[in-house]
């Protein structure tokens, strides 16, 4: 199963920069490009700080993907 | 917040506060110096004495008879400012990554587990090759070395893979 992650669209609906959201969550902002792009998959907190940030359930932020 | 670059095989010196880069600074420095203190214990009258010998003195073999280079005294304050300088720098590099995000520290606790778990697998064969007579007795010195270079290739390794 892989995790499909929506945060890109959600910073580029508010118009943020990925520096921008990465201070306001607190990591660098190539952490930030590492989630939108797939590669890294966030710990629960800082999921959750995602959330918060752009007031969206975590589901929606993050999705798991059947494969096959 | 430490930001990589060149694929996470560099970092930006700019990006880092103050106390980050003290903390930063000071750990690589004594990393640094503890490891040229390291190689120093290593080689006293080693190979890579020998290479040194052989360059300075161009081409003559160092003499057969040679005693320890290094007198007791020497070696044991040698010893001792080598150990101190790893502990200095070990903890201020754990308050150092204690600053960093998770990606940071996800990459680094991988780079320690994965070369531990390669150095010590190579330790073993390392035994074993000195069982049969086919390899010196491994030191201490050599595998602490090994472990920094193994780790950091990990690292190098992830860093490339994980970050842009």
């Amino acid at each position: 199963m892989a995790v499909i992650t929506a945060v890109l669209a959600a910073r580029t609906d508010q118009r943020l920069t990925q520096a921008q959201l990465a201070e306001a969550v607190g990591v660098s902002r190539q952490t930030i490009n590492s989630i939108e792009t797939g590669r890294f998959e966030p710990s629960l907190e800082l999921a959750l700080k995602l959330a918060r940030h752009f007031d969206q359930p975590v589901e929606t932020l993050f999705t798991l993907h059947e494969e096959g | 917040m430490y930001e990589p670059t060149g694929r996470g095989t560099w970092f930006k010196w700019s990006a880092l506060n103050r106390a980050e880069r003290i903390l930063l600074a000071t750990s690589l420095t004594c990393i640094g110096v503890g490891t040229a203190c390291l190689t120093q214990l290593m080689d006293a009258g080693g190979p890579f004495y020998d290479l040194g010998f052989r360059l300075g003195s161009g081409g003559m073999a160092p003499p057969e008879t040679r005693s320890a280079l290094l007198s007791p005294v020497v070696d044991r304050w040698l010893t001792l400012l080598t150990v101190l300088l790893f502990a200095v720098a070990a903890v201020l590099w754990s308050l150092f990554s204690a600053r960093q995000d998770e990606l940071f520290n996800r990459v680094q606790n991988r780079s320690y587990g994965l070369g531990s778990f390669i150095t010590l697998a190579a330790l073993a064969l390392w035994l074993a090759g000195e069982r049969i007579g086919w390899l010196p007795s491994p030191t201490a010195g050599w595998v602490l070395l090994d472990w920094l270079v193994i780790c950091t290739a990990v690292w190098m390794v992830d860093a490339r893979r994980l970050w842009q």
